[in-house]
């Protein structure tokens, strides 16, 4: 017979541990044995969770390769080689990259998906300049496509994150703002204008760079509750 | 003749019971609403006999033998033949049921030693239902191993006949008051802790119930109501511990499930509970425990008034007759029931101590059995549950946890090893 020490109830003799409290048991008089008669069997039951996002990913998959492949055939039937049809099958493999990638995640890994979106956009981009031309890819719809993917994958880590606090998170995805507008008045402005002028993205710039000055000074008063209550006396 | 029965009293099918409705649209891929039963003989299960008397005993239990269907409006029952195989226990109890898996039962009997459990879901019956399934179960075994003849009665059931019409019905309907008062309990203070995926821990209480049962009577209280007092405090600790700004101004709450048999005189063997919310707040000041055993004695009291408990009733029966739920398609029905459950459900309440009472068996019976024990699969919001049962001299207290703090048992535990009573410990190993 063992009783815990910290807690004081009797344990069960298959008990190695305090069930309440984890303090391993320690009794000369009656050590812990392996093979007493434990009160569950050591096999736990393995729940089956449905596979729905297995099947959602593949009825999308084959409802996607119908167009697909209806597409390409017709193209290659009529030209005897690929041409038009590269539009709409890139945009169906963009569709199902974005539809049924994440089906196939159990947690939702947002950072990763906004990754892989990015990254399939510019793609889908790539191959819309390869057919039609032009110079609009290099200068214009590649720079603004990555500098959007990684400003949300940018804010996305920082508010997941564990360690900073939340005015910080805040901080640092108001000042990702701030610098993703004027960027991408800098890349609208040398693409129409071919110089660098920057008017609207400054207003919001300034309102972010104001907001971010209002978070520090809550988050710090906050944090100095005393000091705040203090001077907030009524 | 109602709906549902054929003639003879022999149910083919059966509407599901007020309780039971709100169960399988709030079920979720990894969740149904089990409770689980279970005794503990003087020998090893044999496994055949267990078979036989298995399928005798559903055979009286016609709630039992049936599967749940959806219908174009309901869920309803409908009838099964024969009996689920008997599993082998597990370590973690009252994982997700799959019906199918089961060969459509909504109920499992599984085996450990000396032990044989019965886990099920609640749409077939509640505790008492559960409870009274399972000691009929053993008579039937008991007198097939032993060859004895176990007298029937009370909620041990005769197999030589079959279930009446009244024992199938829906005391809920029967029993609802001529008032429907719908009532509004405030929120109550909430555990949260660290998730455990897919495991149930469970901590056994052992302690000597006719100390307990002394130390109530001395105080002029049930047992009931001296246990969900110690819980209480156990509550008001974790809160004390915790110190949450955001639940500071909600009071700590134990829901009491209370049976409605007795006071309607009712014998049905399908659901037939209703709740009690007792609890107090922290921010009066710290409670003696002889006041608060006072104010949950009050409470409880005032809570299970049959009038009030009948008005409480008609008001959910008034929700099932209402024109618009009815003629609602399940298809939108089920998710609209399953968010007002995750929002309502069991919200009002930190957490839920079920007493299925002392049990009492025949002589014949009372020398191949050791033990009972009763306890809650987890509940969809409260990660802690709690569950009693008293037999041959010792009350069996489960506490049933989806999180990884075991808080709120230490501190009951605790507290009752600190007023001198012995508490014995054991629980399922989870890491």
């Amino acid at each position: 017979m063992s009783y815990c020490v910290n807690c004081g109830v009797e344990l069960g003799t298959s008990e190695r541990y305090c069930p309440l409290c984890g303090v391993e048991v320690n009794n000369p008089a009656a050590p812990f044995d392996e093979n007493a008669e434990k009160p569950f069997p050591s096999g736990a039951e393995q729940i089956r969770h449905r596979t729905v996002r297995v099947l959602a990913a593949r009825v999308l998959s084959l409802l996607l390769a119908i167009p697909l492949l209806s597409v390409l055939l017709v193209d290659l039937v009529q030209d005897g080689r690929l041409t038009w049809s590269l539009i709409p099958a890139a945009s169906i493999a963009l569709l199902f990259m974005v539809a049924v990638f994440p089906c196939l995640f159990k947690k939702p890994k947002v950072w990763l998906f906004m990754l892989f979106g990015t990254l399939e956009a510019a793609l889908f981009l790539f191959v819309l300049h390869t057919i039609l031309g032009g110079n609009w890819l290099w200068l214009f719809a590649l720079p603004i496509t990555l500098l959007t993917g990684a400003a949300t994958i940018g804010c996305c880590l920082i508010t997941t994150a564990k360690r900073p606090s939340l005015p910080l998170k805040m901080i640092v995805v108001l000042l990702i703002v701030m610098v993703y507008v004027i960027v991408l008045q800098m890349l609208i402005e040398i693409y129409l204008a071919g110089r660098i002028r920057l008017d609207w993205s400054l207003y919001i710039a300034v309102a972010c760079g104001i907001l971010s000055i209002v978070v520090l000074i809550v988050g710090r008063l906050y944090k100095k509750s005393e000091a705040f209550k203090k001077k907030m006396f009524y | 003749m109602k709906h549902g029965f054929e003639k003879g009293g022999q149910a083919r099918w059966l509407p599901l019971d007020n309780a039971a409705k709100i169960y399988p649209p709030a079920m979720t891929e990894g969740w149904n609403a089990l409770f689980r039963v279970s005794v503990t003989l003087d020998e090893p299960v044999d496994r055949q006999i267990l078979k036989r008397a298995l399928l005798r005993t559903v055979a009286r239990f016609p709630n039992f033998s049936m599967r749940l269907r959806r219908g174009f409006f309901w869920y309803y029952l409908d009838k099964l033949s024969g009996a689920p195989e008997i599993q082998d226990d597990v370590q973690n109890p009252c994982a997700r049921m799959m019906f199918r898996e089961n060969g459509g039962f909504a109920f499992r009997v599984r085996v450990y030693g000396r032990r044989i459990a019965v886990e099920i879901f609640h749409v077939i019956t509640d505790g008492a239902g559960g409870l009274s399934f399972l000691k009929t179960l053993t008579a039937e075994y008991i007198s097939i191993k032993y060859g004895v003849s176990v007298p029937r009665e009370g909620d041990i059931l005769d197999c030589s006949v079959q279930a009446s019409e009244e024992e199938l019905a829906d005391g809920f309907l029967k029993h609802a008051g001529p008032k429907a008062v719908p009532e509004a309990p405030g929120r109550a203070y909430r555990l949260y802790g660290t998730p455990e995926k897919d495991f149930l821990h469970v901590t056994t209480g052992i302690l000597d119930a006719e100390d307990i049962s002394s130390r109530a009577k001395a105080l002029g209280v049930t047992v009931t109501e001296y246990l969900t007092t110690v819980l209480l405090f156990a509550a008001a600790d974790w809160k004390k511990a915790k110190g949450s700004v955001l639940q500071a101004r909600r009071p700590v709450k134990v829901t009491v499930p209370v049976n409605l048999r007795k006071l309607f005189g009712c014998r049905t063997l399908r659901n037939f509970a209703n709740y009690a919310n007792v609890g107090f707040d922290t921010r009066y000041g710290d409670y003696e425990f002889e006041e608060a055993v006072r104010i949950v004695h009050h409470q409880l009291k005032l809570e299970t008034d049959p009038k009030r408990l009948a008005a409480k009733v008609a008001s959910n029966v008034g929700i099932e007759k209402n024109v618009f739920m009815r003629l609602v398609p399940l298809v939108i029905k089920d998710p609209i029931m399953s968010l007002a459950y995750r929002i309502e459900g069991d919200r009002k309440s930190t957490t839920c101590l079920s007493n299925l009472g002392l049990v009492k068996l025949p002589p014949e019976m009372e020398a191949h059995v050791e033990r009972f024990d009763f306890m809650l699969g987890s509940l969809i919001e409260n990660p802690v549950a709690s569950a009693a049962i008293g037999y041959g001299g010792k009350l069996y207290i489960n506490f049933t946890r989806t999180i990884r703090e075991q808080f709120l048992e230490r501190a009951f535990f605790t507290r009752l090893v600190r007023m001198g009573i012995h508490v014995k410990i054991e629980s399922n190993g989870g890491e």
